[in-house]
């Protein structure tokens, strides 16, 4: 261990590298131990964590890639920077994003602070000035919320107790890559019986980072507290980095409520692969609210574990897989206790030769009698070239359970486009009032600039559909 | 509309026509030729996957599968309705109860291929979870690759409604033959829709003093 303990403190005597700020940092491809140790020790993280991150790494180069879903031969692991990007004498600038993206920026009304820091041009998002007030409520409440990487800092004993213990390292070959090389992401504690008011955004945090490819998210819900937690924006967020593969973990103790809701518009060049799974306790209720947008491959399956009776979980999801894209989301809830329920509503569109999919999971065991579940998953295909799949499983073990499943695909009517025209509208304009009617029973559960935004985000994505 | 019964004789007649499927399960494909109905004895075919492929435009299909479970039977089926072409349709009905300790394995799925403009396809899976231990996975699957169809699945597992149980009891039947009302009428509506009188007479026969 001492010997450990040397290496780490000369480690950049070692290997050359600088970990102070503002200093070039020479960037590595590829992953492999030195890679994993170097990331833990330029963030001066306890022992513990190194060792996680190596165990994890193991898991990750034993694991065999995921033979189901979405083909992922695309991925290249070793033409990845896993920690340091390659910034000197590269410097990004506004001129570097591409047109589209501005144009589309330009037509959200993205404040012009926040469009460098979406198209990353600008590292950080100062939004101290802007948010200042409600960090303060915030603190007063004894609220944690702050960077993940801040949290095993200022919070150890607390980070410890629950970190990794929802989202198994071992999980998934992606949970495993997470867990060898995570960096940054958020850390939420909200204590006994407080109710936070407003919803907290990830932007809100203090110089909130860049958001990163391998983020790691921890949410800690004590007994009979409440919050609301949004991630992500509607606006494109451009980026160069072809994998993303988060890790959320949330735990939601006795009588508490926490809503998660995610909408995500990354570029199309991006393998979006994430882990997301909620404990969920006694009386306990877990909320997913999932916008899946952009991405060239994107593979996320928000699951609760309802592990407390009377436990509720929920999960609304949208997808929209345009030209190029595979869309393959869903949601999964393991029923451990009884009187437990959930539903799951999917909404999923496919235009101009997109791919969306849903796979789900029922799970009910043995013991959790009297179980509820209703999943409904409906799929708009708008053109002949695009694709819509539905997959779900339901695995029942107890003969108290109500299981509902229905799925319906199909084009928009064409009594309703005749409608809609006969009234003025032209083509593009009726069938862009038929998607938004569509998706509107998840759209009303975003907060309003939110709801706004994908509404306007849809209509863009939607432009070229016709004809 | 014509109606064939898909049993273990069916299969000794048509012996040529199985294969090997990717899951190692045999294969049963049956081309529909012309409006036909499918009776399939799921109880006798456990360990099939069964293929109805439509290459022909302007058929019709109703595909019925019915079955009840005792003791520690196990079922294990795929059924996939396969349009190539356009104009087609296809219902699929699956009805099971499970008693006692039995097990189902039921997968179904609708594939829409490329062509296949017009297709109307539906599949209805619907279990009835009787014994304590009884257990079931369903995985209605759909892979649509055009628009211009309509397609859904339905699937519910449960038991029996607990409200009409006691309504009937309440009428004076004990709880067995309240139990074995609701099972018939569970089965009854699918019987209804079977154009074969003889058919089924005979399979009403069949599931009913299995599980009552």
């Amino acid at each position: 261990m001492q010997e450990l303990h040397n290496i780490r403190d000369n480690f950049n005597n070692l290997y050359g590298f600088s970990v102070a700020e503002g200093v070039d940092k020479k960037p590595v491809k590829g992953i492999n131990e030195d890679v994993v140790r170097q990331i833990s020790a330029i963030k001066n993280e306890p022992e513990w964590m190194l060792n996680f991150r190596l165990k994890a790494y193991e898991f990750f180069v034993n694991k065999p890639m995921p033979t189901w879903g979405a083909d992922l031969s695309g991925i290249n692991f070793d033409e990845i920077y896993y920690y340091i990007k390659p910034e000197s004498g590269k410097k990004k600038s506004w001129d570097d994003v591409p047109e589209d993206i501005k144009n589309t920026f330009n037509r959200l009304g993205i404040p012009e602070a926040e469009r460098k820091f979406l198209s990353g041009v600008e590292a950080q998002f100062d939004s101290e000035a802007v948010y200042g007030s409600l960090l303060k409520e915030i603190d007063e409440q004894g609220i944690i919320f702050t960077s993940t990487d801040n949290a095993l800092k200022n919070y150890p004993e607390l980070f410890k107790k629950y970190f990794s213990t929802i989202v198994d390292s071992a999980d998934n070959k992606f949970s495993a890559l997470n867990s060898a090389v995570w960096s940054g992401g958020s850390f939420l504690y909200v204590p006994k019986g407080v109710t936070v008011k407003r919803p907290l955004q990830a932007y809100f945090r203090m110089n909130a980072q860049k958001m990163g490819q391998f983020e790691r998210t921890l949410i800690i819900m004590d007994e009979g507290s409440q919050a609301h937690y949004i991630e992500g924006c509607t606006a494109p967020t451009y980026s160069d980095d072809m994998l993303h593969a988060a890790v959320v973990e949330v735990i939601v103790k006795k009588d508490a409520r926490f809503r998660y809701t995610t909408i995500q518009n990354w570029s199309d060049n991006v393998y979006n692969l994430v882990t997301k799974r909620a404990y969920v306790e006694e009386n306990g209720i877990m909320e997913w609210i999932d916008g899946n947008l952009g991405s060239k491959v994107n593979m996320k399956y928000p699951s609760c574990v309802l592990a407390g009776e009377n436990s509720k979980g929920e999960v609304l999801s949208i997808a929209y897989a345009n030209k190029n894209q595979i869309q393959d989301a869903g949601a999964k809830m393991i029923h451990l206790a009884s009187n437990t329920s959930s539903k799951i509503v999917s909404k999923s569109i496919s235009a101009n030769g997109g791919d969306a999919t849903y796979r789900g999971l029922i799970q009910v065991v043995p013991t959790a009698e009297n179980v509820k579940t209703r999943v409904e998953c409906d799929a708009l295909i708008l053109d002949e070239k695009s694709i819509s799949n539905t997959f779900p499983v339901m695995k029942i073990n107890n003969n108290t359970a109500v299981i509902e499943h229905e799925a319906s695909a199909g084009k928009i009517s064409e009594e309703k486009m005749f409608y809609l025209q006969s009234r003025g509208l032209n083509e593009e304009e009726a069938m862009g009032l038929v998607v938004s009617g569509f998706i509107e029973p998840i759209v009303r559960e975003l907060p309003l600039e939110y709801a706004v935004e994908l509404n306007r985000l849809i209509e863009l994505e939607m432009e070229g559909s016709v004809g | 509309m014509i109606c064939v019964l898909i049993n273990k004789s069916y299969l000794n007649l048509n012996t040529s026509i199985l294969g090997v499927n990717a899951e190692g399960k045999s294969l049963l494909s049956i081309e529909v030729l012309e409006d036909t109905q499918f009776l399939i004895d799921l109880e006798e075919l456990s360990g099939i996957s069964i293929d109805f492929l439509f290459n022909i435009p302007k058929v019709n299909s109703h595909v019925v599968g019915l079955y009840s479970l005792k003791d520690k039977q196990k079922l294990d089926t795929i059924i996939r309705s396969v349009h190539n072409v356009s104009d087609t349709s296809c219902l699929i009905d699956i009805k099971g109860v499970l008693n006692d300790d039995s097990y189902s394995y039921h997968s179904g799925e609708i594939f829409i291929g490329k062509e296949a403009f017009n297709t109307e396809s539906y599949l209805n899976d619907h279990v009835l979870l009787l014994g304590a231990k009884s257990k079931t996975i369903s995985m209605p699957n759909l892979r649509i690759h055009n628009n211009a169809v309509k397609a859904s699945h339905g699937a519910s597992i449960g038991s029996l409604n607990s409200e009409k149980l006691y309504y009937l009891q309440s009428r004076g039947f004990n709880k067995k033959e309240a139990m074995d009302i609701l099972v018939t009428g569970f089965f009854e509506s699918t019987f209804n829709a079977i154009t074969d009188q003889n058919m089924a007479n005979s399979l009403r026969h069949k599931l009913l003093t299995a599980c009552i």
